[in-house]
Order: C-alpha cells, then structure tokens, then sequence
C-alpha cells in the first residue's frame, strides 16, 4: 500500500462521481433533460486526455534530456491512455449529440477538431511503430508529441471558440449554456476530472511496468 | 520546486479561462416541472437499481486492475536482482 493512496482515491472519486453523478438533482433544462449528467461522463473524458497529454509530454521533454528510455515509457503509455480517453470522448460525444444536436456528426467546428486531433495522435503511435530501433524511435516519438500537444490545444481550445459551433461557451450559442458553471454541478465534475485522471493514470503506469520488464528480460537474455 | 508549483498554479488558473460568455443556470431551473426528467425511475425506485448495476461494474473492474497491479509487482520482484533498480 506504500505508495497507492492515489490509486484508492481515483476509485473513491469515481465512485463518488457514479452515485451523485446520476443521482444528484440537476437543472432541468429543456432539450438536455438528463442528458446533463453527461458532463460528469463526456466533458471529463477530454479533460482527463488533456491532463494525462500534459504528462506524457513533459516525460517527453525529459526523455530528450536524459536519452533515459524510462522517460520514454512513461510518455508513451501517458499518450495511449490519454488517446483511449479521447475515443471514448469522440464515441461518448456523438450519441449525446444525436439526442441533444439531432445528429451524431454535425461537422460542429470543434467535433472536427476533436477528430484531427485524434488522428494527429493515431499517427504518433503509427510513426512509434513504424521504427526498429529503440533511441531512435523514442526520439523521433518525443519530439512528435511535443509538436503533437502544441497544434492539439489550439485546435480544440482555441479554434471552435473564434466561430460558431453548437458546443457550449463557444460562439453565438446561449440556448444550453453555462451549465458547468452551476455550482452543484461542479461539485460532481471536479472530483469526477480527478477521478477519471487518476484512474487513467493507474492504468498508464501498470502498462509502463509491463514495458520495463519486457525490456529487462530482453535485455537480460541478449547479454547471457 | 518553487518552478514547478508556479506551473501548476497557472494551470490551474488558465482552466478558468474557459468559462466565459455563458448564461447561468439558476434556481429555477432545479424546480422546472415543465421539462421532462427521469421522475418516474425515481419514484418506483428503479433509478437505484441502475446506479447499482454501473457501480458493480466498476467495482469489477477496479478489482480486476487491483489483481493486475498485483501480478505485475510479482514479476518486478521475480526480475534478476541486479536489474530492476530504481526507475524514474
């Protein structure tokens, strides 16, 4: 247990966000219904890529540092998981949009964004896999993730803001605004943010624990 | 240390950025009886049910991660002992 007590609280928090996430009163806005309990579900999904993104590229920046392989298992498992959340955020996105927008893909300016930026990170794990050697590979995936990262957040941050799209806050669209500025919702979505983080990061490094081994044992039977 | 708490706290603060332009949910909103919600799996109960159904899944998969998370420090442990030191 010495060094857990994150872990435990991921779960906690998640169990949290299950019980008062879909139990809790919330507004009863026309349209949305209960389809606003989606926040604590979709909204934290991107918000949990975009913290675990942060981690993966500052391993990155480290590994160009060091040239310590380490860093770059941290990084790629940080990204992988970081990228099964924003699938989920894509799938979770599209059926709240068919009852909400009346369409699973509307061409919204930050739905497109969300796809490019997913496909910007498809194309990271293929250009990792598409390298034999190790330093080489972790390299070229460093600095690929950190430029990745850079056009990442001004595409869905950024960009969806400057025109009109159907997402909230962005644009000329008050008809269900605001609603994650209502503070009982935010009672539930903060902690849920945490929570998928953490639960997304245990995750993360369970995988860099497989990979470290994987390469100890290779190791070890080359050199004997 | 004094560098990297700075970081974080500008993190934090450029996340509040996002909330601009909106038009806030008010109390009125919570008693809207003309908006259709899920009362009815409310009142009989069944709402209950669903939210145990989600929570037991959950809990299995956590106890799955937690069985992983065991075996793997199993075979961290196994690992020829001059390997396997300390890791960032």
């Amino acid at each position: 247990m010495r060094q857990n007590w994150w872990k435990i609280l991921g779960v906690a928090l998640l169990l949290y966000t299950l019980i008062a996430g879909l139990l809790m009163d919330v507004p009863r806005l026309p349209i949305l219904n209960e389809t606003i309990r989606a926040l604590h579900f979709h909204v934290t999904m991107w918000f949990g890529m975009i913290l675990l993104l942060i981690v993966s590229v500052y391993y990155s920046v480290k590994f160009l540092r060091t040239n310590d392989l380490n860093y770059d298992d941290l990084a790629v498992e940080f990204a992988n998981i970081a990228i099964v959340f924003g699938v989920l955020g894509i799938a979770t996105g599209m059926l709240w949009a068919q009852f909400a927008w009346g369409d699973y893909w509307s061409g919204d300016p930050k739905q497109n964004a969300a796809a490019i930026g997913i496909l910007m990170y498809f194309a990271y794990l293929i250009l990792r896999n598409s390298l034999i050697d190790n330093h080489q590979r972790a390299r070229i995936g460093a600095i690929y993730n950190i430029f990745a990262f850079a056009a990442f957040i001004p595409l869905i941050f950024v960009l969806p803001r400057l025109t009109d799209s159907l997402h909230p806050g962005n644009g000329g669209n008050p008809g269900f605004n605001a609603y994650d500025l209502d503070s009982k919702l935010r009672m539930v979505f903060y902690p849920a943010i945490i929570g998928w983080t953490l639960f997304g990061a245990w995750i993360a490094t369970l995988r860099v624990r497989s990979r470290r081994i994987n390469r100890e044992m290779e190791d070890h039977f080359l050199n004997s | 240390m004094m560098k990297k708490l700075l970081t974080i706290v500008m993190l934090v603060f450029s996340l509040s950025v996002l909330a601009q332009e909106k038009t806030p949910v008010t109390e009125a909103d919570y008693s809207n009886n003309s908006v259709e919600m899920a009362d009815m799996m409310r009142s009989n109960g069944k709402i209950y049910v669903l939210v145990g159904i989600i929570l037991i899944i959950f809990v299995g998969i956590t106890f799955y991660l937690v069985s992983t998370d065991r075996k793997i420090s199993k075979l961290e442990k196994q690992l020829p002992a001059a390997l396997g030191q300390k890791k960032p």
